[in-house]
């Protein structure tokens, strides 16, 4: 868990300083669930649901959100990501990219879900619009970045 | 026994936890009831804010450099041969430039401070909300420096938020922007009262406007005073459309900012006789 600890400094910083020079029409992407996403590759259930609850945490404290909504959604998402990585063991990057903008997909609706339950809600329309899509889309091509140059440095690593 | 089962549905067990953790914290914040998820949000805050600040002082140096970096590529492509005489020059001038602007930036909160007769605490922007959900800042001065929690910020444009956390070096602003944020306005010709409230893609929207008074688009929007957080007369935007709907008690109005706060980087907040008054009154004295 050490590198998490480490991962997530540099998410922290990353996110809230560096993102916003980043966004495109207002939206940045969420690089504390690419971290889950990327860590839950190496973790048990029950640290990637903890782990999720402490990036949920950080990210709750960096931003306008009451504390625990983030953590609630990443604990719940770490959790389900490893079950789904449990059945299926996949390596290609096509469908990495999916399950990422599925997951992100799902977290912003599991957010916008808790939101309206604490009487914060929005339009569904106006949030999938302005908020969940364009949020996901950037998360899912950032995330696409990466796993490309992990594989590409694992190849070359190969290699030579 | 217990710990036979709690080893058996140890997944079930702490998934659960969190959910029920986070939903407590949850309800907490959302109640504002009690000190502990102020609390823990001042936490962890602060054990990121060192870093924070780091790596915003880390941005603007590399950016510094790599601004510098791209000139000297065009100066080298213009004239090699003066390439050193205006490396030099050109170094120099952008110290002076950025002095200049820091002192234009800087003398436009002064002046700003004469205008408004409070006590001030200025401040650097370091960090931006993590969320795409909210709209909030991060500052480097907190409450060892006077900044107290709800105290108004403002920036030369005008209107910028409140502070809702406050640690001992640093605080969050919520932007005005923000969707759970609520302003009272005044608009300057028709001088009429609303709520103005955070819209999507950084505009703001002000309700409860009387249905019979005649707002026009471009019509300057200004704090109210009402309501303890902001004084009177800051600078907030200018109506950009009307909405009046036929059967509606009240018509609402699209504003935008005076600021564009995806560029802010220092803030003044407000201190003293204003965050006192304030006090005051949420106390009911």
């Amino acid at each position: 868990m050490i590198w998490l600890a480490g991962g997530l400094l540099a998410v922290v910083t990353l996110q809230a300083a560096v993102t916003p020079m980043m966004q495109i029409g207002g939206v940045r992407p969420d690089l504390f669930f690419l971290l889950l996403y990327l860590g839950s590759f190496r973790m048990t259930p029950v640290q990637a649901c903890v782990g999720g609850f402490l990036l949920g945490l950080y990210q709750d404290a960096l931003s306008g959100s009451p504390l625990g909504l983030n953590a609630f959604t990443l604990s719940l998402l770490g959790y389900l990501l490893v079950r789904v990585w449990e059945e299926l063991e996949e390596t290609r990057l096509i469908p990495h990219l999916l399950l990422i903008f599925l997951t992100g997909l799902c977290s912003g609706l599991i957010t916008l879900g808790v939101l309206a339950f604490f009487g914060m809600g929005m339009d569904l329309g106006q949030a999938l619009l302005w908020i969940i899509l364009p949020q996901t889309a950037y998360t899912t091509a950032v995330g696409g970045i990466l796993l490309f140059g992990t594989r590409l440095g694992r190849v070359l690593e190969v290699r030579l | 026994m217990v710990l036979r089962l709690l080893a058996r549905y140890r997944r079930t067990v702490v998934l659960g936890s969190a959910i029920l953790l986070s939903f407590f914290l949850m309800t907490m914040a959302v109640r504002q009831e009690g000190h502990l998820t102020p609390f823990f949000k001042r936490i962890l805050l602060e054990s990121v804010s060192p870093f924070l600040k780091a790596t915003t002082y880390l941005r603007d140096g590399v950016s510094d450099i790599w601004g510098n970096y791209v000139d000297l590529r065009s100066v080298r492509q213009e004239n090699l041969a003066l390439r050193e005489e205006i490396e030099g020059y050109q170094t120099r001038l952008r110290v002076l430039e950025e002095a200049r602007r820091e002192n234009q930036r800087l003398q436009t909160l002064l002046g700003l401070r004469e205008t408004m007769p409070f006590s001030y605490v200025a401040a650097r922007v370091v960090g931006r909300d993590s969320t795409n959900w909210f709209h909030s800042l991060l500052i480097d001065r907190g409450s060892r420096h006077g900044v107290e929690r709800h105290g108004a910020v403002v920036a030369p444009g005008g209107l910028v938020g409140q502070v809702v956390e406050v640690g001992p070096f640093s605080a969050q602003i919520q932007i005005i922007t923000d969707p759970v944020s609520s302003v009272g306005v005044l608009l300057e010709t028709s001088r009429v009262t609303g709520l103005l409230v955070g819209a999507q893609l950084g505009r703001l929207r002000i309700k409860y406007l009387p249905i019979l008074t005649e707002v026009r688009v471009g019509e300057v929007v200004m704090t109210s005073g009402l309501g303890t957080v902001y004084p009177k007369g800051i600078l907030v935007g200018k109506v950009v459309a009307v909405d009046k709907r036929i059967g509606a008690l009240f018509q609402e109005a699209t504003v935008e900012p005076s600021i564009d706060f995806s560029r802010l980087e220092e803030v003044l907040v407000i201190a003293g006789e204003q965050a006192d008054l304030s006090r005051s009154q949420r106390s009911g004295k």
